[in-house]
């Protein structure tokens, strides 16, 4: 019997996460096509974000909930269950982040914090402020420690590679950025320019990012020596997702910089949309492996009556 | 108000916790209906038990000889034909959780299939989860034929 | 740890095979018979599950609830046979030649005909399951293991099966008088 290629229910949520991002990318590129032959006419960076708000917020949501599903799996004392716990914290802080940001923290027409006769400007600052906490070095200090416990496990069973050079050295990139940053942001300050809120929150993330980038390596390497089964592709998945985030912080601040022609707001548009969906895969390749495991040990007889409950829990 | 039928079931199975068991309890020095039901729960339960035990147990001693003997001959190496196939389905399944390479990670030169067993167990319930494990351990001893008195002769 | 033929370790797991044998093996016969309909299959069930749980003993496993999980794999035994439909053709005769001691010919007619009637009253196969399961004296837990449910569905599946036994009593819709008269002995509690 030929295999069933079905897009149905949590088996094919790592297809349909790539299917949207990939329309997602497609669309955004088109636009920045069509900008290139219109000879640059119209204004990219005068777009609305609001699809890309949406976007974001809605993968985080989808995040969350396989999250959720996965960590339901791990009973109390498993082992893995602090790391999907950590994972799960994770996907809620960028998910509350997300809607905090975008449905509070935003001066337009549907935030209730504007329908007095007074908008409350300062609460929808402070929202804003404390959304891009959570969803910020709060985020990346809990992946930071779900990296931890994983590569702990990873260590033992067997799978720990020693990090070579090629890892030291992507570290050191990414500790050369942050000590760049934090040194354009000493020069600005003596200089007696003022350091905006949004720029003291990213600078407080670049140190848990240096860690991370060294732990998607150290992943990268343990993960390699596992192969490239069901399992491992949810591990790969982070270990993408992590590495994207890195990439993303440097090109922000490496593109304004060197270029000025290139819409910076199709990339900011891009990037974390794209960074959302890599790291739902996460969560949607376990739960594959998982329900594959579920499915072969709960397939009923055909025509027994009895059959079998559904495994999935 | 009375107790749900579905609670006193469950109390009637020792199944209710200590604090809702000492609620049904206290309600029932109360109530007499629910009394009643409970008895009637109980009375049930008998029935469907004493139907159920009707049917004639085991012979034990032969029947515990069959499996003894499976273990016996399993433990001699008798069932190389079965403990070989459960070597490659247990790598098999590894390869497809983790990857090739994890198979040279996990297996050992010269390692028991119940070995291997335990390690694959072991690694598929830490990455898989333990319902997820249960599940891949039940389709990989389903239909190995060691279960007879002894498997196929090395 | 040494696992090997003869260690102390493995007699230790041999032991516990025994006293779980003596304890268990009647009752996961009758549920195993009563769920293939068919006593070869069920008493295959039997040694495979007790066979598997020497493997799994021996691999290292842990196992919270050794009778739970000798029932579940006798019953995801019997599924797969069902599943391959092999063992259902076995004829009456071979039932009758069969050496196995633990066969009897009248054995799991008895629970066949109790199983019968609770279809009759229209019992779900699942609420039937856990009615099984429960004559067994699985704890719920066990039985929510056994048939991959909640623990929590386990209790409802029960609640309304007792319900319909309930009211098929009451009804008398019942065939089975033995069955019928038994249960409605607990009539004149009835409110």
């Amino acid at each position: 019997m030929a295999k069933k290629t079905s897009l149905d229910g949590l088996d094919s949520a790592p297809r349909w996460i790539v299917m949207f991002l990939g329309a997602y990318v497609t669309v955004n590129l088109f636009v920045l096509y069509l900008w290139n032959a219109a000879g640059q006419v119209f204004s990219v960076q005068g777009t609305s974000d609001s699809p890309s708000a949406l976007s974001l917020t809605g993968m985080a949501a989808v995040d969350l909930w396989l999250c959720l599903v996965v960590l339901r799996s791990f009973p109390a004392g498993a082992p893995l269950r602090s790391t999907w716990m950590l994972i799960t914290l994770a996907a809620a802080a960028r998910a509350a982040s997300g809607v905090l940001t975008e449905f509070l923290g935003t001066n337009w027409l549907l935030n209730p914090l504007m329908w007095s006769a007074q908008p409350k400007s300062g609460l929808i600052e402070q929202i804003r402020h404390s959304a891009l906490i959570a969803g910020g070095p709060i985020r990346l200090a809990i992946l930071a420690a779900a990296m931890l416990a994983v590569l702990r496990i990873l260590r033992k069973f067997g799978f720990w590679a020693r990090p070579t050079v090629t890892d030291w050295a992507v570290s050191g990139i990414v500790c050369m950025f942050t000590l760049s940053r934090f040194g354009e942001a000493c020069a600005a300050s003596l200089a007696g320019r003022q350091i905006s809120q949004e720029d003291w929150i990213s600078l407080a993330g670049l140190p848990i990012l240096c860690v991370l980038s060294l732990e998607a390596m150290l992943l990268r390497r343990s993960v390699a020596r596992m192969g490239n089964g069901l399992i491992t592709r949810g591990w790969v998945a982070l270990e993408c997702g992590i590495l994207l985030t890195v990439a993303g912080e440097v090109a922000l601040w490496v593109i304004p910089h060197y270029s000025q022609t290139l819409p910076l707001t199709m990339f900011c548009a891009l990037m974390p949309v794209t960074i959302g969906s890599v790291f739902a895969l996460v969560p949607a390749y376990q739960l594959v492996a998982q329900r594959r495991a579920m499915r072969l040990a709960g397939s009923p007889p055909e025509d027994s009556p009895e059959g079998v409950p559904e495994l999935a829990r | 108000m009375h107790t749900r039928s579905a609670a006193l079931i469950a109390f009637c199975d020792a199944e209710t916790g200590a604090y809702r068991s000492r609620r049904i309890a206290r309600h029932l020095s109360k109530c007499e209906t629910c009394r009643d039901q409970l008895r009637r729960i109980e009375s049930e339960k008998d029935e469907l038990s004493s139907a159920g035990a009707r049917a004639p147990a085991i012979g034990g001693p032969q029947g515990l000889a069959g499996v003894l003997s499976a273990i016996a001959a399993w433990q001699d190496g008798q069932s190389c034909a079965a403990a070989s196939e459960l070597k490659s389905r247990l790598q098999w399944q590894i390869e497809t959780y983790f990857g090739s390479p994890a198979v040279r990670v996990v297996e050992r030169p010269g390692i028991r299939a119940e070995e291997l067993l335990g390690r694959t167990s072991e690694i598929l319930d830490v990455f898989l989860g333990p319902n997820a494990a249960e599940a891949v351990r039940d389709d990989v001893l389903s239909g190995l034929a060691f279960a007879g008195p002894a498997g196929e002769t090395c | 740890m040494d696992r090997s033929p003869g260690s102390p370790l493995t007699a230790g797991i041999e032991q516990e095979i025994v006293d779980l044998y003596e304890r268990e093996a009647g009752g996961i016969l009758r549920y195993a018979g009563a769920l293939a309909r068919n006593q070869e299959t069920a008493y295959d069930a039997l040694q495979e599950a007790f066979f598997r749980f020497f493997l799994c003993r021996s691999a290292g496993q842990q196992i919270r609830s050794p009778k739970g999980w000798l029932f579940r794999v006798a019953h995801n035994y019997v599924l797969d046979q069902k599943k391959a439909g092999s063992r259902n053709e076995v004829g009456v005769e071979s039932l009758r030649n069969m050496p196995c001691p633990a066969h009897h010919p009248e054995a799991g007619s008895h629970v066949s005909e109790l199983l019968q009637g609770l279809l009759e009253i229209g019992l779900s196969p699942r609420e039937i399951e856990c009615v099984r399961l429960r004559t067994e004296d699985l704890r719920y837990e066990e039985i929510a293991a056994v048939l991959g449910l909640q623990a929590g569905t386990v209790g409802a599946l029960l609640a309304r099966a007792h319900g319909k036994i309930r009211k098929a009593v009451r009804l008398g819709i019942h065939k089975n008088r033995d069955f019928a008269q038994a249960v409605a002995e607990g009539k004149r509690y009835a409110y």
